[in-house]
């Protein structure tokens, strides 16, 4: 059930998505017809089985593709491509391995011409944020799963983008840093909210962390069912509302296959 | 899935005893070859080849010390390397990241590429005389195919994630392909610049035994002409011990500078 | 698709202007001597005499070819045939990789050519000689790839066998074997490589045919459009052998790119 929102006060607003791919012969269509609003400082989760499509959904969002039929726009303007107003924390980190810490988080900063000065301080600020003060100097190879997922938060982060886009950020973590990233993340967030669109197969982390649980169908992906996620934050994986949600978002899902 | 690999274990110590002992086998095995068979005649004692390996430090051959010829030898080495990696690099990176130049160099390079550098030797002296220019040429020719081509695969071969992050975080262009393609292919580029840095030696000792009157390859094939065995082994020695100090050198230069990189080599 | 036509004939303008720039240069602006630098035509004219004319030294294209050919082949199966079997048991068995390695580390840093004035003279100037100092430069690369592509064996494969009760020998022989044979693949073109250019050298200092006697003795005479002929069918041959090993190796290596 879609609930009806003002489309004009949306940040995030596609209209009628569509995507198509070109694979040896066939056109494979991977999303279809899909319209999704977020509204400002949302954190709407897109939950769907693998291999679906929700990659690309984030990926047109984000500018990195663009979608065969219909329409998104960012705060009124159209995406057409990637854009620093658009951050994305990707699931394999594309951390720059020659950058230190440091090197990567002032990335965005330092492409933009911003002095040295005033983007230490803030990287610094971001650092500290994601919790890896300290680590300013140390070159990704020697870091943990979880500390480079930390650091691809602060660098997109630290570009000021109004849209934060994060497609399975812990999809191959370990379970345990997996629970203890989903907290930092709402630590995180809580702290300074943004506009977040966030993916993931997993719905416990999709109840974890959203305000919007936004559920796909299978190949080719259609808007399933929304849930509004109303608990108050930071939540337990274990109170009865979450336990309740969780079982009927399984079914749905369930339902879908 | 983590592939596990058939290395050995084993401690260190234990391969050093082995390859020390392998090398005296091999001497002593040597040493009693030429005391004891006819190869007397044509191979000279390994004690003999030692001495004079040392002695060559003070000891001319020919109208110089061997450390000398050595030299020789280096400095063209120096000059056509470095000829090569000034361009090959951006010939590679060139090829490597415009569609447009690719298209343009590229048959160009395939075309050259197969012949060998070696081959252009006679084309050379004939071009540029017998002195140190044939010599450049030749090096810097050997060198420049590998070095070329590994800079293209490692421009080439940049992850498209990365290109995609770096655009996300706001980096076009040049600004792009300085902090984002260059730094992603210089492991690649190593890759290259070793092979083109061994490429330059087997060159230089080629072209100095055609047509040189100094230096390493010039010192073994006077020995030959001398018939003095001695004077051969005592190149090859100097020639093998200077092609791997290159190699490590090069390879010491790399971990510095790529010491953020997965794969070490 | 468009694109790819446009820079297929980019590619095409790009090797007629080279062989038009080198036209110009030489016959068109004679800004070379002819027995320096011949022109393309004077090149070509050349290669088809050489077909059956037997000056300036002492034999035609096919005659130098086969003699050039008849030495790699010669120093190249012994490269192999002994080279590969070493590097797979220098792999495989522990005391052999103790025992040779150290040898072989010796030997390796001394280029191929620098072994041509010691071959000469123990052998003269003749096939062996040249044979040998082939050797040399196909053994190296057939024994490093056998024996890095017996290092890569999975090791989880290697357990599995074990647990079929198969001796250390039968699993060299059903696991170590075919998973090497990529890399065993490799040896073969590299040292393929190696040997052409090195018989190319042998000949120029110790020979009375083949292609390497060939340019040698025609710079001497001062006829540049010959070597270039030489250096042409160098090229050619050596690029025709890698060809075939490449399409020995798509059928031998089904199934692993």
């Amino acid at each position: 059930m879609e609930c009806s929102r003002e489309i004009t006060n949306a940040v995030i607003n596609c209209e009628k998505v569509s995507k198509n791919f070109l694979t040896q012969n066939t056109e494979l269509e991977v999303i279809k017809d899909i319209s999704i609003r977020v509204q400002k400082n949302e954190f709407v989760v897109i939950l769907g089985p693998g291999q679906c499509g929700k990659t690309t959904l984030v990926n047109l969002i984000a500018g990195l593709d663009l979608p065969s039929k219909g329409e998104i726009r960012v705060n009124g303007k159209k995406v057409i491509g990637p854009d620093p107003d658009r951050g994305v924390v990707y699931q394999k980190t594309a951390l720059f391995p020659w950058f230190t810490v440091m090197g990567n988080v002032e990335f965005g900063p330092r492409m933009r011409g911003i002095s040295k000065k005033e983007r230490k301080e803030k990287a610094q600020y971001y650092i500290d944020l994601v919790g890896l003060t300290d680590f300013e100097k140390t070159y990704p190879i020697k870091l943990s799963g979880g500390m480079r997922q930390r650091v691809g938060i602060a660098r997109a982060y630290c570009n000021d983008p109004s849209v934060m886009l994060m497609d399975e950020p812990f999809g191959h973590l370990d379970a345990q840093t997996r629970y203890l990233m989903q907290e930092e993340l709402e630590r995180i967030w809580s702290k300074e909210k943004r506009t977040v669109v966030f993916v993931t197969n997993n719905i416990e982390e999709a109840i974890y962390l959203a305000d919007r649980i936004v559920v796909l169908s299978n190949c080719p992906s259609i808007i399933g069912e929304e849930f509004t996620v109303d608990l108050p934050r930071p939540r337990s994986y274990v109170s009865s509302d979450f336990l309740a949600l969780r079982r009927r978002i399984t079914s749905v899902m369930e339902k879908a296959k | 899935m983590i592939m596990r690999t058939r290395t050995f274990q084993g401690s260190k110590t234990e391969s050093l005893i082995y390859a020390i002992l392998s090398i005296c086998a091999l001497i002593i095995i040597w040493a009693v070859l030429v005391n004891f068979t006819a190869m007397k005649k044509i191979m000279p004692n390994p004690f003999t080849v030692f001495n004079m390996f040392f002695i060559s430090f003070v000891k001319s051959i020919g109208t110089h010390v061997l450390p000398v010829q050595i030299l020789f030898s280096l400095k063209r080495v120096f000059v056509g390397y470095l000829l090569a990696c000034v361009i090959g690099i951006p010939l590679g990176l060139l090829m490597g990241c415009s569609k447009l130049g690719n298209a343009i160099i590229r048959p160009i390079f395939e075309l050259i590429r197969p012949i060998p550098g070696l081959a252009w030797i006679p084309l050379a002296i004939l071009w540029f005389g017998i002195d140190e220019a044939p010599k450049y040429f030749i090096i810097c020719i050997s060198a420049s195919v590998s070095i070329i081509l590994n800079t293209y695969s490692g421009a080439r071969e940049v992850d498209d994630t990365l290109l995609g992050a770096a655009k996300m975080l706001g980096a076009r262009s040049f600004k792009l392909f300085l902090n984002v393609t260059l730094p992603a292919s210089v492991p690649q580029i190593f890759a290259g610049l070793q092979v083109g840095l061994s490429s330059s030696w087997m060159a230089v000792i080629a072209a100095e035994m055609i047509r040189s009157s100094e230096g390493s390859g010039w010192v073994i094939i006077t020995g030959m002409e001398n018939g003095d065995t001695v004077q051969i082994i005592v190149g090859m020695i100097s020639i093998g011990l200077v092609g791997l100090l290159l190699a490590q050198m090069l390879r010491a230069i790399e971990r510095r500078l790529c010491s953020w990189n997965v794969q070490g080599r | 698709m468009k694109t790819s036509l446009k820079y297929k004939i980019i590619a095409i303008i790009s090797i007629v202007a080279f062989l038009a720039i080198w036209y110009l240069i030489t016959d068109g602006l004679k800004l070379f001597s002819a027995s320096t630098f011949p022109s393309p035509v004077k090149v070509l004219q050349a290669f088809i005499k050489k077909f059956y004319v037997k000056i300036p030294d002492g034999g035609t294209l096919i005659t130098h070819l086969i003699a050039s050919l008849q030495v790699v082949l010669y120093g190249y199966i012994l490269g192999v045939v002994i080279g590969v079997p070493l590097g797979i048991l220098m792999g495989w068995y522990r005391k052999v990789d103790l025992i040779v390695k150290p040898l072989f580390d010796l030997i390796r840093p001394i280029p191929p050519v620098g072994w041509i004035p010691i071959m000469i003279l123990w052998l003269g100037i003749g096939i062996n000689a040249k044979a040998m100092v082939i050797f040399v430069s196909a053994v190296t690369p057939c024994i490093i790839n056998s024996y890095t592509g017996i290092k890569q064996t999975n090791q989880v494969h290697v357990w599995v066998a074990q647990t079929f009760g198969a001796s250390n020998k039968k699993t060299l022989f059903k696991v170590g074997l075919p998973s090497a044979l990529p890399m065993i693949f490799i040896g073969l073109k590299v040292s393929l490589g190696a040997s052409w250019m090195a018989v190319v050298a042998a000949e120029m200092l110790a020979s009375t045919k083949g292609l390497g006697y060939m340019i040698q003795m025609n710079r001497m005479v001062g006829r540049a459009d010959n070597i270039i002929v030489g250096m042409i069918a160098i090229g050619l041959v050596g690029a025709l052998l890698t060809f075939i090993l490449e399409r020995l190796e798509k059928r031998f290596v089904r199934g692993r790119h």
